[in-house]
């Protein structure tokens, strides 16, 4: 009891105090919803390599459980030794870190037409972090997966807030979950997570939607089968073959959302801002779930021709590179600018998004106008 | 129940949609329909003031009103909306459902001018769930809380405090650890949720009653 008790305190200093630099001062979160939060990451905050955290954005379904930095998470299932881990017996196994983007699998809701119900995120459900802990796949070697093992299933400690509102229970096929990069993370851009962010612990999935990094992680249950109710089988889930806006897509003709497809958004200028004549400078993030982005391509004639931008940081399947385009304009007037994506040997940005009725995964191009003054 | 297109959705939120006048019921629905908006004839538009009880009553108990007030959407979706949520434990009344789905539709319509995102800081969103001293009600006893808890609470929060029919679960949430903002809500009450006198649950047995929330998990 004692010990709890400490540690819940020693989270409240952790949770009010960490990492808001005088830089941060006046940079504020967008507030989608106050209770539970779903906080929105600010556009002009999507041109750095890592998202602060006071600034990375937070999604939550019900809000967090209380702070308890002592749960335990519980392996089962289709394992030869069922056991409970906390950060002491993760001593053991390799530590790891990653830098990945973590993007709620409904950013961009808002831009969807026609318009569909959801938290109306527009740009700000992404950010980037550097994510510490231990590899999925080591904890499950050492409960050894059974034969018939197909899918992880994962819960966190967030209760639904009535019995009738279904859990939110999610499931990675086995393949994923012993995926190397797939880790229990305790530590987000080296600080232990903040509740908010889900301390203790929690999954971190590179390249896959937000939704399978679940928060506050309990439960592993490895299994033959998929997660089941509302939030495996009617949330997260994508048309297998594309609809015409507005349609009706019957369950049967869906699939649960996974990867992030390629995607780049301008973080400055902002769309509506004055600038000096001059240097101008565009700025942003460009990422894909599936593979590096080879190039960033900045239009500003409306998409008659495009210029590379130059990248910075490191490419890879499941981290953003921030791109910059910087040009002289010497004449005032309105300017505008629109940025696709390539990844590598793969595909390009779509300029629209494809609708479907979740409002996931927007990815159509992002364009600016602004007002060059003298 | 005959269904019709009513003059007064018509003129807020189907001329953009286009107005394919008096129909007899509503085509299977698409998930966003491209049709004129159908209501029931037998739901006049609610007051603001009827509106908002209702909701109050209703809606929030899981979720702030903005959940509400971000939407744009269609009477269709909008009528989806609220029986979705009635099924996940919204206490509205079957008669309330037509007339609270078509006053959202016309306020929170696909014409209604974008939402203004309010901000907040990040100390503020992160204070906003942190653990606090318990202050003036430190030291509860379990024991009694269980009592208190079962005798005042347990018949909407249930008897494991997992929630129910009318209240919200209360077991292993942020506010159990933010005495002062779990007093508040007590004592002030909130939604259906009737308020205590200080006299029926002073400081000692709000403490009482935290000691037993925190052990119930
Ligand atoms: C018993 C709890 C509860 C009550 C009461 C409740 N809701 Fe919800 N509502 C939820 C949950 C849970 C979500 C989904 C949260 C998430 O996943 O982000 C939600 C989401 C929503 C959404 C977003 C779209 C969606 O379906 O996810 C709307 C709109 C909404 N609620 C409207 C209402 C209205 C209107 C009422 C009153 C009639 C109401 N809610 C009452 C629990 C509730
Ligand atoms: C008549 C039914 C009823 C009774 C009795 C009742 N509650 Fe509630 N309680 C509710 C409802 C309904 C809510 C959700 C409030 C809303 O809709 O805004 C709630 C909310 C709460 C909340 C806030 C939860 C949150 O998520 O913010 C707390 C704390 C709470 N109740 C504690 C208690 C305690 C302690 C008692 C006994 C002393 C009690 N309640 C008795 C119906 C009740």
């Amino acid at each position: 009891m004692m010990r709890r008790r400490q540690l819940i305190e020693l989270g409240a200093s952790i949770a009010t105090s960490t990492l808001v630099g005088p830089a941060l001062a006046d940079e504020a979160l967008l507030q989608h919803l106050g209770a539970p939060q779903d906080l929105g990451t600010p556009l002009e905050a999507l041109n750095r390599l890592i998202t602060p955290t006071p600034l990375f954005f937070v999604r939550s379904h019900f809000g967090p459980p209380a702070l308890d930095l002592a749960r335990k998470i519980r392996i089962s299932g289709l394992v030869r030794q069922p056991f409970e881990i906390d950060e002491t017996a993760f001593g053991h196994l390799q530590q790891v870190t990653v830098t990945a983007v973590l993007q709620c699998a409904g950013n961009g809701r808002a831009l969807q037409t026609p318009r569909v119900p959801g938290v109306q995120w527009v740009h700000g459900a992404m950010g980037q972090a550097t994510w510490t802990g231990v590899r999925l796949k080591d904890v499950l070697e050492r409960a050894g997966v059974l034969p018939g093992a197909a899918h992880v299933r994962l819960a966190g400690a967030d209760l639904p807030p009535k019995p009738t509102v279904p859990a939110f229970l999610r499931s990675i096929p086995l393949a994923r979950a012993l995926d190397p990069g797939t880790l229990i993370a305790y530590r987000m851009n080296g600080e232990p997570l903040t509740l908010a962010h889900g301390a203790p612990f929690r999954l971190i999935v590179p390249g896959w939607a937000g939704d399978h990094w679940i928060k506050w992680l309990t439960d592993l249950h490895v299994q033959k089968d998929e997660a089941e109710g509302f939030y495996f089988q009617t949330a997260y889930r994508l048309p297998i073959e594309p609809v015409s806006p507005g349609a009706a897509v019957p369950p049967e003709a869906t699939r649960p959302l996974t990867t992030l497809p390629v995607k780049s958004i301008i973080a400055q200028p902002l769309d509506g801002s004055r600038q000096r004549v001059g240097k101008q400078e565009i700025t942003g993030v460009a990422f894909s779930g599936e593979k590096a982005i080879a190039r960033v391509e900045v239009s500003l004639d409306g998409g008659a021709s495009w210029r590379a931008a130059t990248l910075e940081g490191e490419p890879g399947a499941g981290r953003w590179q921030v791109f910059r385009h910087v040009f002289e304009d010497r004449t005032p007037g309105p300017k505008h600018a629109v940025v696709r994506a390539i990844e590598a040997g793969g595909a390009t940005q779509p300029e629209k998004a494809a609708w479907n009725p979740g409002g996931y995964l927007w990815n159509g191009w992002h364009a600016v106008s602004w007002e060059v003054v003298a | 129940m005959p269904r019709r297109t009513t003059a007064l959705l018509a003129l807020t939120a189907a001329i953009a949609v286009g107005c394919k006048g008096d129909h007899a019921g509503p085509p299977p629905a698409p998930a966003s329909s491209a049709s004129a908006p159908v209501i029931s004839s037998a739901a006049p538009l609610l007051s603001d003031t009827a509106a908002h009880a209702m909701i109050v009553d209703d809606c929030l108990s899981c979720h702030t009103e903005q959940m509400l007030a971000q939407q744009r959407l269609t009477p269709r979706q909008w009528a989806s909306e609220v029986k979705k949520m009635q099924g996940w434990g919204a206490p509205v009344e079957p008669e309330n459902i037509d007339p609270l789905a078509a006053y959202l539709a016309a306020k929170y319509s696909t014409e209604t001018a974008p939402e203004r995102v309010p901000t907040i800081s990040p100390a503020d969103a992160a204070a906003a769930i942190a653990p606090l001293p318990d202050g003036a009600f430190a030291g509860g006893d379990a024991g009694r809380g269980a009592t208190a808890y079962h005798e005042l609470c347990a018949t909407c929060h249930a008897d494991d405090a997992g929630g129910a029919a009318v209240g919200v679960h209360l077991v292993d949430r942020p506010l159990l650890h933010r005495a002062a903002d779990f007093a508040r809500v007590v004592r002030s009450g909130r939604g259906r949720m009737p308020a205590f006198r200080v006299e029926d649950v002073p400081d000692a047995q709000i403490a009482n009653l935290l000691a037993h929330l925190r052990s119930s998990r």
